[in-house]
C-alpha cells in the first residue's frame, strides 16, 4: 500500500519512527513544511496533482518528499496528521474563561460547552488540514485524518498548570479532550475523511501524552526538541501512530 | 408686507425645500447634535436590530464603545455573533421593548426577578430573557442561572463606566408572562420553550407605558452613573409579524408612531437625551423606499450608510479605522445584523 503523509513539524515523527522500524507491507511518503507554510493555498490543486505553489511550501516538500507536488494517482491512501488541529486552542480558552462546573480561574466570563464545540470547528476550518482535506476528497482514494498529539503529561506539572493534576484538573481534561476529539472528528467526516483518535496506549492517567513519547523528539533535520516541548513527540511515537493509521487505511481500502 | 409665524423660518422647515428639493443621500440639516460626543466617552449600544449597525460604524470610526463581554480571540466573526458577541456592549442580543430594557437594568441590580426565566428545547436549555445568544442552548438549567449571574455583572459594568448610551427603540408588541407581568424578548416557542396561553398573552405597549419604562431606564442609570447622556433613534425596519389583530402595515405604522412619539417627547424634554432621526432618513418619504431590501423591510448597507453619513456630520469619525474584516468566508458579514424577531417569518402557514 503506498500512502502519502502530510504533516506539518510532526511529520518527524512519523519519518523517523519509520525509519526506525519499517511498518510491514506500507510504503509511506512523506510531504511536510512548516505550519505557517501550507496555509492558504501555499498547495494548490493542478490536475490531479496537488502541487506546492510557494517558495516555502516547496522547500518543504523537496525537503521531506523529494519533489514539490503529490500526484493523486501515484498513492492509494493518504494520511493527514496533524497540521495545528490541536487541543491546544481549548486549554487556552478554559485558562481565560470559566465553565460552568469546572470553574478554576479567575476568568470572567462563562463559556459553554456549544461555544467550545464551536471554536473547535471554527479553528478546523482556518487550518492547512481543513484545505488539504478539500482537496484529497476529490481523489476518492481513502483519507485518514489525525490530530496533532495530546500535549505531553510534562505540560501538567508546569506550575501555572497545576489544576491538572487533582482530580477535578483530571476531569477537565478528559472532558475538554472530549469535546475537541468529537468535534475534529465531525469535521473530518464533513471534510470526507475518515478519524483516527490518538492512540489508547499513548495517554497517561491525566489524560494527556505519557511524558515517555515527548522524551528524545526531533525535527525533520534530526535535531532534537528540548525535552520541555510538550508538544512533539519522538519516532516511536511516531512509529505506533503510523502503525495505527496503516492498519486503518487498510481497512479502509 | 404680510408677517406670518413661518415668515424667515430657515429652509429646513418647508418641505419643499428641506425634503422635496433634496437628495437621499446628501440631506442637509436634519440633525443637530445636542451634545458633543468626545472620543474619551464610553458609549454603551443597545436596542432592536438596527441598532447593531450604529454601534458597529460607531466603533469603525474610532469612537470608544464598551464591550463588557468580549469573544475568544479564537471564534470567527460569524461564530461570535451567532453567540451574540460584539453585537452590543453586553451579550443581551436584542432588545425590542423598553419593558424589556428596564426589566434587564433593574434584574442587574437585584430590583426584578423574571418569571419563566429558563426555557427548554429537546433536552437543552436557555435563558428566556435573551434565548438566541447560546443557539444551541445550555446543558442544564443551572448553568442558565450561573450564566445570568455572569451576564448581569458584565450588564452593571456596562451601565457603571458608561458615558453615553445609545439606544434604538425597535417596537411595542411583546410577549409577557400574564401572572407577574415579565416580558420576553421573544414570543415563547418561537427560539426555544413554549407558548402557553394560560401563562402567556400579547401586548402592545402603549405610549405611556413606554415613556414610564425609559424614564425610569434613565433614573436607574442616573442614580448610579449621573453624568451619562442618552442617545435614541427609532429603528425603521417594520415589524415582521403582529399579532395585535391589524392589518402588519397599519400595525407597524402604530408601533412606529408611538415610538416616535415617545422619543420625540423625551428628547424635548431632556437635555441628557438627544433624538437621531435615522428612522426618519431610511423610512421617510425623501429616501422613496430605496434603502429598503426587495422584502421592504431589511435596511440595505447603503441606507445604513446614509445614516451615519448624517450622523457622523454632527459626530465627526475620530480617526480613520480599518473596517473590522470577518475571518470567515461571509462577503457581507460586516453589514449583517441579528435579527430574531425576522424568525417570526417561519411561522407564517
Amino acid at each position: 500500500m503506498k500512502v502519502a503523509v502530510i504533516s506539518n513539524s510532526h511529520l518527524a515523527s512519523l519519518k523517523l519512527g519509520q525509519d526506525l522500524q519499517p511498518v510491514v507491507g506500507v510504503h509511506p511518503r512523506f510531504f511536510g513544511a512548516g505550519k505557517h507554510y501550507m496555509l492558504g493555498t501555499a498547495l494548490s490543486p493542478d490536475g490531479t496533482r496537488i502541487v506546492a505553489t510557494t517558495q516555502d511550501a516547496r522547500r518543504g516538500m523537496r525537503v521531506t518528499a523529494g519533489v514539490q507536488y503529490i500526484d493523486l494517482h501515484e498513492y492509494d491512501a493518504f494520511f493527514v496528521y496533524g497540521l495545528t488541529v490541536k487541543l491546544q486552542t481549548l486549554l487556552d480558552v478554559y485558562r481565560s474563561h470559566q465553565v460552568f462546573g469546572y470553574e478554576v480561574s479567575a476568568g470572567p466570563e462563562l463559556v459553554s460547552e456549544a461555544l467550545l464545540r464551536r471554536i473547535v470547528r471554527d479553528e478546523f476550518r482556518s487550518t492547512a488540514a481543513a484545505r488539504i482535506l478539500s482537496l484529497l476528497a476529490k481523489s476518492g482514494k481513502p483519507v485518514l485524518f489525525s490530530p496533532a498529539p495530546l500535549p505531553s503529561e510534562v505540560l501538567a506539572r508546569a506550575s501555572e498548570n497545576g489544576w491538572m493534576q487533582d482530580e477535578r484538573g483530571v476531569h477537565v481534561l478528559a472532558w475538554l479532550i472530549q469535546i475537541f476529539d468529537q468535534s475534529a472528528r465531525e469535521l473530518a467526516v464533513e471534510y470526507g475523511a475518515s478519524y483516527m483518535a490518538q492512540p489508547a496506549a499513548s495517554v497517561a492517567l491525566c489524560g494527556l501524552t505519557a511524558a515517555t513519547h515527548s522524551t528524545g523528539a526531533m525535527r525533520v533535520n534530526g535535531r532534537a526538541y528540548d525535552d520541555v516541548d510538550v508538544d512533539h513527540m519522538n519516532p516511536g511515537y511516531g512509529r505506533l501512530v503510523l502503525d495505527q493509521a496503516c492498519s486503518a487505511l487498510t481497512g479502509l481500502i | 408686507m404680510i408677517f406670518s409665524p413661518y415668515t424667515g423660518l430657515p429652509d429646513r422647515a418647508f418641505w419643499r425645500t428641506g425634503v422635496a428639493s433634496q437628495h437621499p443621500f446628501s440631506i442637509s440639516d436634519l440633525y443637530h447634535k445636542k451634545f458633543a460626543i468626545s472620543p474619551k466617552m464610553k458609549i454603551a449600544t443597545a436596542g432592536s436590530c438596527f441598532a447593531q449597525h450604529i454601534g458597529r460604524h460607531l466603533s469603525n470610526a474610532g469612537y470608544s464603545v464598551i464591550d463588557t463581554e468580549p469573544p475568544s480571540p479564537h471564534l470567527t466573526s460569524a461564530s461570535a455573533m451567532e453567540y451574540g458577541y460584539g453585537i452590543y456592549s453586553a451579550r443581551y442580543g436584542n432588545i425590542y421593548l423598553t419593558a424589556q430594557l428596564l426589566q434587564l437594568f433593574q434584574e442587574a441590580y437585584g430590583q426584578f426577578a423574571p418569571a419563566d426565566a429558563i426555557w427548554e428545547r429537546d433536552g437543552r436549555y436557555y435563558d428566556a430573557m435573551r434565548p438566541s445568544v447560546e443557539p444551541r442552548g445550555l446543558n442544564s438549567p443551572e448553568e442558565v442561572v450561573a450564566h445570568r449571574a455572569k451576564h448581569l455583572s458584565a450588564v452593571r459594568q456596562m451601565i457603571e463606566s458608561m458615558n453615553l448610551f445609545v439606544f434604538t427603540f425597535g417596537l411595542t408588541e411583546g410577549w409577557i408572562h400574564k401572572e407577574t407581568g415579565t416580558c420576553y424578548p421573544t414570543a415563547p416557542g418561537t427560539v426555544a420553550g413554549s407558548f402557553d396561553p394560560e401563562k402567556h398573552s400579547f401586548k402592545n405597549y402603549k405610549v405611556h407605558e413606554i415613556r414610564a419604562h425609559f424614564l425610569a431606564v434613565r433614573h436607574l442609570i442616573r442614580a448610579i452613573n449621573p453624568r451619562c447622556k442618552f442617545l435614541i433613534t427609532v429603528s425603521p425596519v417594520p415589524l415582521t409579524a403582529t399579532a395585535s389583530g391589524k392589518h402588519v402595515l397599519a400595525a407597524s405604522t402604530y408601533s412606529k408612531s408611538v415610538l416616535r412619539a415617545v422619543t420625540g417627547e423625551l428628547a424635548d424634554r431632556f437635555a441628557d437625551v438627544d433624538y437621531f432621526p435615522s428612522f426618519e432618513l431610511i423610512s421617510g418619504s425623501l429616501s422613496r423606499s430605496m434603502f429598503y431590501s426587495a422584502n421592504l423591510r431589511n435596511v440595505e448597507p447603503q441606507g445604513v450608510e446614509s445614516v451615519m453619513r448624517v450622523f457622523f456630520s454632527q459626530h465627526p469619525k475620530v480617526a480613520k479605522v480599518k473596517v473590522k474584516v470577518p475571518r470567515t468566508k461571509s462577503a457581507n458579514l460586516a453589514d449583517e445584523v441579528v435579527c430574531e424577531e425576522a424568525l417570526l417569518e417561519a411561522f407564517k402557514a
